[in-house]
């Protein structure tokens, strides 16, 4: 039996159980077209986690604020037809990122939380983090599992969605909250700028070979899964950050298979 | 039991600044087939939104069945098809109707609409025509009695078209009520019972037939028209623009 560090094992596990709910809420990103969204939320959380440790509280807390406070005002510009939607939402993550590059230069740790918090630290993410993470997963994926047919037709159309008796704009910003939480909890684990690059690409895959919810919920976690295994495994052995490699090994896996798609 | 299926009242509806629709009423009765025409920006696809409860109005009040629209989607009353499905569906066509319908009566609606046969297939590689008969299908299923279609004949071939309007022609027999947006206003007063015209206000409702006329639809879309009307078993009529 190789020789596993003992602190390598709860990032190694937390990027397994989040790569399962990335996964299925990638299909979302991708059919939805929330890629802004992704980005936007992650940023947004940037400055929550700046807020955090200049204030001395936990910046879980306060990224998830933040990033819920993104998330929601993104998301009722996607849904208002009077108002420019990329200038909107790119101006709100932009803010909010510029909050946290400010705050961040007001805090001691300057330099070495921007780059855990920007670009991910496996070392960094302990068994508190593990149960965060285990925490979102099994509420995102009951979540997913008890409203899969009301979620499948707001991916369809949100207003098909709702003559069909789904109670859509609950279940959209349901949605749109349990994904902040779950972009939330990798932040530390993948890095603000490159989580979102895992949100797209599992899906993206998928649906270059199927149309069938199953098959490509299904391609999808395998690529997460495959993405997040050599990434971490790149990263640990040669020192890189790791959510850098992650979302280069992504990049490669969705180039790798453009080619074939159907 | 005597009230319209739709009723509205003065209906106006602003998005931002613009005003999209102005003091419309309209009360359509049950088992009757409308058709909403007029030009691009005109309001028709924002009228069928307001009166499912999308969008709420600014000014006036929407009734179906005399409840608030959200109450009768609730309970199932209304069917709608918007102009376009923004998502993709992955589902094969009988899972699709089983999954937005009622799950009892899939097959069934999918008889209706003439799939039957193809029910297994992945819906996202079934033809325009018969996407758009999944659709109503999935719709059917349910058992509303007011269907709203928004452009349900964009992308579909004539032989298609037909096929489509015999559809809503038997719908319309078993008593539900139809209002169907169209840009095809020659194709559409040859089906419907009964048209409204709508240029942000509403211009005329009532006879097809007297809505083809050349003054009125000069001045619902704001150009000169020529209605030429050909033998009503070949194409009912077609109209050209002047500029």
């Amino acid at each position: 039996m190789p020789y596993i560090p003992e602190i390598i094992i709860p990032p190694v596990l937390c990027a397994f159980i989040l790569g399962i709910a990335i996964s299925i809420y990638s299909y979302f990103v991708v059919v939805k077209r929330w890629a802004f969204l992704s980005v936007g939320v992650s940023h947004a959380a940037f400055g929550g986690v700046a807020l955090g440790l200049l204030m001395g509280i936990s910046p879980q807390v306060s990224s998830a604020i933040f990033a819920i406070a993104a998330a929601i005002i993104i998301s009722f510009i996607k849904r208002q037809e009077s108002l420019n939607e990329d200038a909107s939402i790119g101006v709100i993550f932009s803010t909010f990122m510029a909050i946290g590059v400010i705050l961040f230069s007001m805090a001691q740790e300057y330099t070495y939380n921007v780059f855990t918090y920007l670009f991910g630290n496996m070392l960094a993410v302990g068994w508190k983090d593990f149960i965060w993470a285990a925490l979102v997963a099994t509420v995102s994926i009951a979540f997913f599992v008890v409203f899969k047919k009301e979620l499948i037709l707001i991916s369809i159309d949100e207003e098909f969605a709702y003559t069909c008796g789904v109670p859509s704009t609950a279940l959209y910003y349901s949605l749109v909250i349990l994904f902040t939480f779950t972009v939330v909890v990798s932040i530390k684990l993948l890095g603000v700028i490159l989580v979102s690059s895992l949100t797209v690409i599992p899906a993206s895959v998928g649906l270059f070979f199927s149309r069938r919810l199953n098959t490509i919920l299904a391609i999808s976690v395998v690529s997460c899964m495959f993405i997040m295994a050599v990434g971490l495994m790149l990263s640990f052995f040669f020192n890189l950050p790791p959510g850098a490699t992650t979302a280069a090994v992504g990049g490669m896996l969705f180039f790798g298979f453009l080619p074939f798609k159907k | 039991m005597n009230e319209p299926a739709i009723f509205l009242d003065r209906v106006s509806v602003n998005i931002g600044s613009r005003t999209i629709i102005e003091d419309v009423s309209l009360s359509i009765k049950r088992g009757e087939f409308w058709g909403v025409i007029g030009p691009n920006g005109g309001g028709k696809t924002t009228l069928l939104r307001t009166i499912i409860g999308m969008v709420k109005p600014n000014n006036g009040k929407v009734e179906i069945f005399g409840m608030k629209p959200q109450q009768a989607v609730k309970k199932g009353l209304v069917g709608y098809l918007p102009q376009h499905i923004k998502g993709i569906i992955p589902l094969s066509a009988l899972d699709f109707v089983r999954t937005a319908g009622n799950p009892k009566f899939a097959e069934e609606a999918l008889e209706t609409v003439g799939l039957k046969d193809k029910k297994e297939l992945p819906f996202e590689k079934l033809s325009g025509g018969e996407k758009q008969r999944t659709l109503i299908a999935a719709v059917l299923s349910r058992n509303p009695k007011v269907l709203l279609l928004d452009e349900p004949n964009t992308g579909i071939d004539v032989v298609a078209q037909d096929s489509f309007y015999n559809l809503l022609r038997n719908l319309k027999n078993q008593g539900i009520t139809i209002v169907m947006v169209s840009h095809d206003v020659g194709v559409v007063t040859q089906f419907v019972d009964k048209v409204a015209c709508l240029n942000k206000k509403l211009k005329y409702s009532g006879d097809p037939r007297s809505a083809l006329d050349c003054n009125l639809l000069e001045e619902l879309y704001g150009s000169k028209v020529e209605v030429l009307v050909h033998h009503p078993e070949c194409t009912g009529c077609h109209i050209y623009r002047k500029s």
